[in-house]
């Protein structure tokens, strides 16, 4: 190890290198600043065409992209390496007897315990790890798209899920969950997809850091059994909780909505079960992991951080000077909620008729949602007040450009954009959610989610209250420089990455042998 | 759903003002996310909705957010959540018009070669006939359209496979450098095909020189407008293709009637033009879509042919070999006997066939409306039946299935009844001209008769190959027309040195019959498992 930097593979999903956002962000401070430690960026996204948004440090050169959808097989992505020869070796060697005999009951295994209850997380490494790791070590040498597609793996799809439906009532499943042929297949069109990264090489490396308690930690969970590699999981929102919300909301039918919930809880348990350290940036997410079966020993919180000598106080541009101004960086979709941000807007120009919201961020994130933001927009009369501004190249320069920032978010872990907008003396009028009142604590305005009148009061307050506003901003920077530099967060990850390789130093062997013997 | 679940909760016993808040909380959780799945969805729900564990303890007397949203969760599920999919009433009826339009599409692809008999009937010239064509020219031209029409169906089988697969996604920068690969591709292997014929004839002294270099001319021009047809048709912009033919007819009238450089000339000139005007539009109608290509999918990448050989393949087999069972009998019929060349056109023969192919065009035109069926009303049945339903589900798709190949056999019966309707009425009507004298001739009768039969044969195989193509599996399809153009050629073959040239028309019967009982067995066979075929399609 003295030869050579440590191997860290980075596991992200929609986000670094590709996708802008607090994640990313937090991604690349991170190669940069750990410049002792190599990074393999391991990246799911949705979509094959995709472009770095990040220019890569030279200790992160490597990426491993997967994509989840757009591809028909893995041979088109991330087996696009791989010779044609093997690929064909493999097809002629994923016999129906081979997937009768190797595949099949891996399957069960996987389905029984996916749908088994939500309350009973039997968190264990080598139980819950151990199915997609054997079923890695099959697709290492069999064909995904003949196995998945096959009859015999239709077969124990459907008979696995009908068993549970047969049951109608014992599994608290309702009739109306009862699933039509069409959702069975979509059902296992979902795994084909999501399962992507069993599909997948996985790199070797020292440790893997996944930044998602998702699908793409199953490199982490393949990783630990296959060579031991220590694991830790930095959990920026509770992903399960996201995927509730989302999947919750969505227009599936009764049984897609409890599939992927299934999926996602027992994908998140994994990963939860596999991971030596869990390591979210607030303490808002204990309380979703620790019900989940996590044992808060393993839980320790390492905050994000900002550069102070970056984002800094300044006055107002001419442009803007004159005039109140809301301040917002978010990606436009859902989960932050706009259109709250929207109304507050109509709240706020009853008392200031001159204001001005501008909110910096992607609009490709969620067309449709952009689409319906500006509906809004244009139905409240809200034209000349309130503009989506778009991508800004420089995100030290927005939070100055106005006197507070907005944060109207219906989730949230620990955003970079209140860290930013405190360390510019810029204070905030936030949501009570995440780690939103632990990042303030009480140096900006917070209120209850997806109260517009709140919210545009406490914007109003500190849009006409000078020096309460001064004295807050003030108090923010300080707080920002005492507790959430940049420094501070990325010791905390080198600390936990030095002392997950330590204990590793005695190379403690891979979770293989029992699992052989299990199996 | 929710009024009813008040009116119900009215007439039961009156509830504290606390249970009222969680029974609002309910309401509030099935507005927002319908009848909800287990508590920590509805836990995450409500935080969704702004409530907090503080909210938990002093509006609702709960420890925090996910004790309260397990008693929100048990009121929310007693609320009476819907009917599942299958007994939800179906969101779209299908319109009849949009089985007309699929109907004409069908018909449609039969134009360019019912144009070919129409305008030479009625002006004395087409694309590449004429009527003044003494026999060794007509079986000159003969050789080269039919090798055109082999050399050329692969690719355009493949281009209408390759189009839709990313035009469908958006990916037109990909659609457009397929159209070129396949559109090169079809000219390779027509050349190919040439070559494999032509130069043994011209080896062996069996075809002179001339006449070979006629067919390689005739063969290269048709070959490039049969692509650029199907380009047009993948396309949906089959209106360019009549105007290749009227650009190409018009200028075959003009250098015919206006010089003295002959029929080859004005044909091949006019095959150019027509050519070139279908591949301009071809050019601009593939750059502006690519133009239209979203921005981040103009990254997308050509997948690798060793993903896109499983498909293409068998379907390059299965669009040669349909025209190898629709043109096989000519061929042996044609070289059948002592003739001054080797392939010697038979005109009693070819418009015995001429008649019944459009006969069965009739019913052949309606597999698109079966296509059309199949992705409007089968595909969405699968969500009209429980998972439980397994026999019922694949009944229906089998119903289906025999309800299509039913109406196939009967346009094609009515379309050879209109046919033969049709005939007799120009016949005693006088206007059929110098073609009259075959309306008695017993070839042609005979061939009518039993190229009509096996068309209609060729047409359910067809229609069963729909089938086996929607569940993505060519190969089975391929199988069966392969094995159907063996028979096809063997049963000709035979017959025709034995009895009389013109049974060549049986091997034409048999191949279909072949092809119909394969691929009709095939369908069926795929159609009794539905379920999992339709799964492993899509």
């Amino acid at each position: 190890m003295a030869d050579r930097h440590p191997e860290v593979l980075l596991c992200t999903e929609g986000s670094y290198p590709y996708v802008g956002g607090g994640v990313s962000t937090w991604c690349d401070i991170l190669c940069r600043e750990l410049s002792e430690y190599e990074f393999i960026t391991y990246a799911l996204t949705g979509a094959p065409e995709v472009t770095l948004r990040f220019e890569l440090p030279p200790n992160a050169q490597r990426v491993t992209h997967l994509p989840v959808w757009g591809v028909s097989e893995p041979a088109e992505s991330v087996l696009a390496d791989v010779p044609a020869s093997q690929l064909q070796a493999r097809r002629r060697a994923t016999t129906p007897e081979v997937i009768q005999t190797e595949f099949a009951p891996l399957l069960r295994q996987l389905l029984r315990k996916m749908l088994g209850r939500a309350d009973s997380p039997s968190l264990h490494p080598v139980d819950d790890g151990a199915v997609m790791w054997q079923l890695w070590r099959y697709f290492s040498r069999r064909d995904w798209k003949l196995t998945w597609r096959s009859w015999l793996t239709w077969q124990v799809f459907t008979d696995s899920i009908l068993a549970t439906y047969a049951r109608v009532g014992g599994d608290h499943r309702l009739p109306a969950e009862t699933p039509s042929m069409g959702e069975m297949a979509t059902a296992l069109r979902w795994l084909y997809h999501y399962l992507t990264p069993l599909s997948a090489p996985v790199p070797r490396t020292d440790l893997v850091h996944t930044t998602i308690a998702g699908f793409p930690g199953l490199a982490g969970v393949i990783a630990k059994h296959e060579w031991g590699t220590p694991m830790l999981v930095t959990e920026h929102g509770v992903w399960v909780r996201e995927r509730y919300i989302a999947i919750s909301a969505s227009d599936f039918s009764l049984f897609e909505k409890r599939f992927l919930m299934d999926l996602s809880r027992y994908i998140a348990q994994i990963n939860y079960a596999c991971a030596d350290v869990i390591a979210p940036v607030t303490n808002f997410n204990r309380r979703w992991e620790v019900p989940s079966g996590v044992d808060p020993e393993r839980i320790e919180t390492i905050f994000n951080g900002v550069d102070p000598g970056l984002f800094v106080p300044r006055r107002k541009p001419p442009e803007t000077d004159g005039r109140p101004v809301v301040i917002a960086a978010a990606r436009l979709f859902p989960l932050k909620d706009i259109e709250t941000m929207i109304r507050s807007a109509e709240v706020v120009r009853q008392e200031l008729p001159n204001v001005e919201f501008r909110v910096y961020g992607s609009l490709e994130a969620d067309v449709e949602y952009v689409a319906r933001c500006r509906a809004l927009i244009s139905e409240l009369g809200l034209e000349a007040t309130f503009h989506l501004a778009g991508h800004h190249s420089n995100p030290a320069e927005v939070y100055t450009e106005g006197d507070v920032t907005a944060l109207s978010s219906i989730s949230e872990a620990f955003p970079y954009t209140v860290l930013e907008s405190m360390s510019c003396a810029r204070p905030v009028v936030g949501t009570d959610v995440g780690g939103v009142s632990e990042a303030l604590d009480g140096f900006g305005i917070i209120v209850s989610p997806r109260d517009h009148v709140a919210f545009g009061q406490a914007l109003t307050l500190l849009l006409t209250n000078h020096g309460l506003r001064t004295q807050l901003g003030r108090q923010a920077r300080e707080w920002v420089l005492s507790r959430f530099r940049v420094g501070n967060s990325v010791d905390g990850y080198r600390r936990v990455y030095a002392r997950l390789l330590d204990e590793r130093a005695g190379e403690p062997a891979p979770l293989t042998k029992p699992l052989e013997t299990a199996a | 759903m929710l009024a009813a679940a008040r009116a119900i909760a009215a007439l039961a016993p009156e509830r504290s003002a606390e249970q009222q808040a969680t029974d609002e909380l309910a309401d509030l959780v099935i507005d927002v996310a319908g009848t909800p799945i287990d508590e920590r969805g509805v836990a995450a729900t409500l935080e969704s909705r702004g409530l907090r564990d503080i909210d938990a303890v002093e509006r609702y007397g709960k420890r925090d957010i996910f004790d309260l949203a397990d008693e929100v969760f048990v009121r929310a599920r007693a609320i009476e959540p819907g009917e599942p999919t299958f007994l939800q009433p179906e969101k779209e009826r299908v319109s009849h018009r949009s089985f007309a339009f699929a109907y004409l599409r069908g018909v449609f692809s039969f134009l360019p070669l019912l144009a070919q008999v129409i305008l030479l009937v009625t002006i004395g010239y087409s694309q590449w006939g004429w009527v003044h064509f003494r026999l060794a020219q007509a079986s000159t031209v003969a050789l080269a359209v039919g090798l055109a029409l082999l050399g050329t169906a692969g690719s355009v089988q493949v281009l209408g496979y390759l189009g839709p697969l990313f035009s469908e996604s958006d990916k037109h920068t990909l659609t457009r450098r397929a159209t070129y690969r396949t559109l090169a591709l079809g000219m390779l292997v027509s050349a190919i095909f040439a070559g494999v014929v032509c130069i043994p004839l011209l080896a062996t002294g069996a075809y002179p020189a001339d006449r070979i270099g006629q067919a390689v001319v005739y063969d290269v021009l048709i070959s490039a407008l049969w692509l650029l047809n199907g380009a047009l048709y993948m396309l949906k912009r089959q209106f360019w293709i009549l105007v290749g033919i009227g650009v190409s007819v018009g200028v075959v009238a003009a250098v015919l009637n206006g010089s003295d450089w002959g029929i080859y000339a004005a044909h091949w000139i006019g095959l150019a033009v027509g050519a070139a005007v279908q591949l301009a539009v071809v050019a601009s109608l593939l750059r502006r879509r690519a133009a239209q290509t979203p921005e981040g999918l103009r990254l997308a990448k050509f997948p690798r042919l060793t993903v896109l050989r499983p498909a293409i393949v068998p379907l390059f087999l299965y669009g040669t070999a349909y025209f190898g069972l629709l043109l096989g009998d000519r061929a042996v019929a044609w070289s059948a006997g002592h003739n001054p060349l080797p392939i010697w056109f038979n005109t009693s023969y070819e418009l015995g066939l001429d008649v019944a192919l459009f006969g069965a065009a009739v019913g052949i035109a309606f597999l698109e409306c079966a296509l059309h069926a199949f992705t409007k009303l089968a595909l969405p049945r699968q969500d009209r039946y429980s998972g439980l339903q397994l026999t019922d589900h694949n009944r229906w798709y089998m119903r289906f299935f025999a309800r299509q190949l039913a109406v196939v056999v009967g346009l094609v019966v009515v379309g050879g009844a209109l046919m033969l309707g049709l005939v007799t009425v120009l016949h005693d009507a006088g206007v059929l001209g110098n073609t009259a004298r075959y309306y008695n001739d017993p070839v042609t009768q005979r061939v009518f008769v039993l190229g009509l039969v096996g068309y209609g044969l060729v047409a359910v195989g067809v229609a069963s190959s729909g089938v086996l193509f929607n569940l993505a599996r060519p190969g089975l399809a391929a199988r069966a027309i392969v094995a159907g153009v063996a028979v096809d050629l063997a049963v000709g073959m035979v017959l025709s040195r034995v009895v009389d040239f013109s049974y060549a028309v049986v091997g034409l019967v048999a191949g279909g019959l072949v092809f119909a009982i394969l691929a009709g067995q095939a369908a069926s066979k795929v159609l009794r498992r539905a379920d999992y075929y339709l799964f492993a399609a899509y």
